[in-house]
């Protein structure tokens, strides 16, 4: 089995090819990415399992190397995107060109040199914008920000695959916790860096916004049981638990008793957004093994000092 | 004087397109059709559906089309039983960025259109001598200057079957035989075209700001430049 892997370099992509090497039933990880993120954590050890890897450095908008490198795939998951904590507003082309042409270059290089491969779409619980009603797939995207709503333009592209093929769009709340290809900018991460090397983390708004949030570990094990498991096509919610900052200054808290926080614009509500575990991702999506004390413990192990 | 349009006479227009093709035919020319899926191009694509389904149609497809005029491809193909064959630009993505990173469609419209439709057109252009084009003189004083026949260029002759039609007909054919529409109208789209400069209708503005809204840029060039040079007049 052939799998390509858009973003292969980035945060969660490095995970996954990490994963994936270890699985010999897997003859060829393509690993396509244009670090433009500047991550290179995938290329340093610990080392990979015996599945060969290649590398390739490209952009999804160059529409004629991603179909000779798509060519024949049997899986390709595309994780390349220009990515944001949701409810940013940065930038609002760059997202659009991205997240949303670069992934209709991907459906037209799919249809045409992979007709055989089964495709998984990282998009984001960003595409349901905020509200205080919990949200989930069956109910119309609203998205409150250029990424959602490019996330949620990409989506579509990839919908019209599924007329003919397996597609699966998991929409992932904020991911969190250790890895090759760490980002510092999500928000647990963030305050976690913050918390042990700085003493004070400092957030906006209010503090009590909930965002849906998922672990790395939930994000690997769901992706890797679409390897090789029953086809599955549709819209999901890849998502663990809904938080607000103040529920997770109190798991830091624990961890660091004399953490101090400082309020950036306290007097600003930001929105708010929940979402549920997405039951018919049951047998797929792993069950949460720790809490939040433990796995920030987990990630905190994994400091230098 | 902008030309007399026609009063809804669906079976004429039929009758000619039809006359007209198997004159071309029996002269031994080759004939290719185009459509950007619009709505309004759906009755020209059933009557070509009924006159010769082999004759193909070419679409471009820019790369920054809608997803769902994509579907409503795959709807009219399944209803109309028509070649549909997409021309996709030789120019990637990759390469139509300024020095900022940004695409061309947000800083040269005109260069847009000409390298992900012009260009991808012409090469088809050269291949055979009859283009087949549902343009209306109604759409546009470019428009309303040319003639039913006139040359493309690349040695290909320009042949408008629906040149004399209006909105109003379109309208009119369109609910006699149940065709099916974009499914964008439904949500207040009117003319639609790639989705970045393609806007909702407003209330208060006239169809023309559904597409490049703010720019003198009627066109995409489609109508302008493959047209041979000295045969248009735009009236004034
Ligand atoms: S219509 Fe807009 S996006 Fe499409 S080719 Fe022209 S300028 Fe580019």
């Amino acid at each position: 089995m052939k799998i390509a892997i858009t973003g292969g370099a980035g945060y969660i992509g490095a995970e996954l090819v990490a994963a994936l090497s270890t699985d010999e039933r897997i003859t060829e990880l393509v690993v396509y990415d244009d670090l433009s993120r500047g991550h290179h954590g995938l290329f340093m050890g610990p080392r990979m399992g015996r599945v060969p890897v290649r590398f390739v450095q490209g952009d999804i908008l160059d529409s004629r190397k991603l179909r000779k490198e798509l060519a024949g795939m049997d899986r390709v998951f595309h994780l390349a995107a220009k990515v944001t904590t949701p409810f940013a507003d940065a930038g609002h082309h760059h997202f659009e060109q991205v997240n949303h042409w670069g992934t209709a270059e991907m459906v037209y290089a799919i249809e045409d040199v992979a007709p055989d491969a089964c495709v998984v779409y990282l998009s984001s619980t960003a595409v349901y914008g905020s509200g205080e009603a919990a949200a989930n797939s069956g109910v119309r995207p609203a998205p409150r920000s250029a990424y959602g709503h490019s996330k949620w333009r990409g989506e579509t592209h990839m919908e019209r695959l599924m007329d003919d093929r397996s597609v699966t769009i998991l929409r992932l709340g904020n991911v969190y916790g250790a890895g090759r290809s760490v980002r510092f900018d999500a928000v647990i991460n963030r305050f976690l860096f913050e918390a042990h090397h700085k003493g004070r983390i400092s957030i906006s708004g209010s503090g009590l916004q909930q965002r849906p949030f998922i672990h790395i570990d939930g994000v690997i094990g769901t992706l890797g049981a679409l390897v090789h498991g029953t086809p599955l096509s549709g819209i999901f919610d890849l998502v663990d638990h809904d938080l607000s900052v103040l529920d997770l200054v109190e798991a830091l808290r624990t961890l660091y008793p004399k953490l101090e926080f400082l309020f950036v614009d306290q007097h600003l509500e930001l929105l708010s957004l929940k979402v549920p575990r997405d039951a018919r991702l049951q047998g797929i999506q792993p069950e949460r093994k720790a809490d939040l004390v433990q796995e920030l413990e987990a990630m905190q192990g994994r400091f230098a000092w | 004087m902008p030309r007399a349009l026609a009063t809804f006479a669906p079976m004429p227009t039929f009758d000619a397109f039809r006359d007209r093709v198997q004159a071309f035919q029996a002269e031994g020319k080759t004939l290719f059709a185009s459509t950007s899926f619009q709505g309004h191009s759906v009755p020209m694509l059933h009557m070509l559906s009924r006159i010769d389904a082999h004759i193909p149609v070419y679409y471009v497809d820019t790369g920054y089309l809608f997803p769902e005029t994509l579907r409503f491809r795959d709807v009219l193909k399944e209803r109309l039983g028509l070649r549909f064959i997409g021309l996709r630009p030789a120019v990637p993505k990759s390469q139509q960025r300024d020095a900022s990173g940004a695409l061309m469609y947000t800083w040269d419209p005109d260069r847009c259109c000409h390298l992900n439709k012009v260009q991808p057109l012409e090469r088809v252009l050269a291949e055979y001598d009859v283009w087949i084009n549902g343009v209306r003189a109604d759409q546009s004083a470019a428009r309303r200057a040319m003639q039913v026949e006139q040359p493309a260029g690349f040695g290909c002759l320009r042949y408008h079957p629906m040149l004399d039609w209006n909105a109003r007909m379109v309208f009119e054919y369109r609910k006699a035989h149940d065709l099916p529409e974009h499914p964008l109208e439904a949500e207040g789209y009117g003319s639609i075209g790639c989705e970045p400069c393609t806007r909702k209708l407003m209330d208060g503005y006239d169809e023309r700001t559904s597409r490049w809204f703010g720019l003198n840029k009627t066109e995409c060039g489609l109508n302008t430049e493959l047209v041979k040079e000295g045969t248009t007049q735009v009236d004034q």
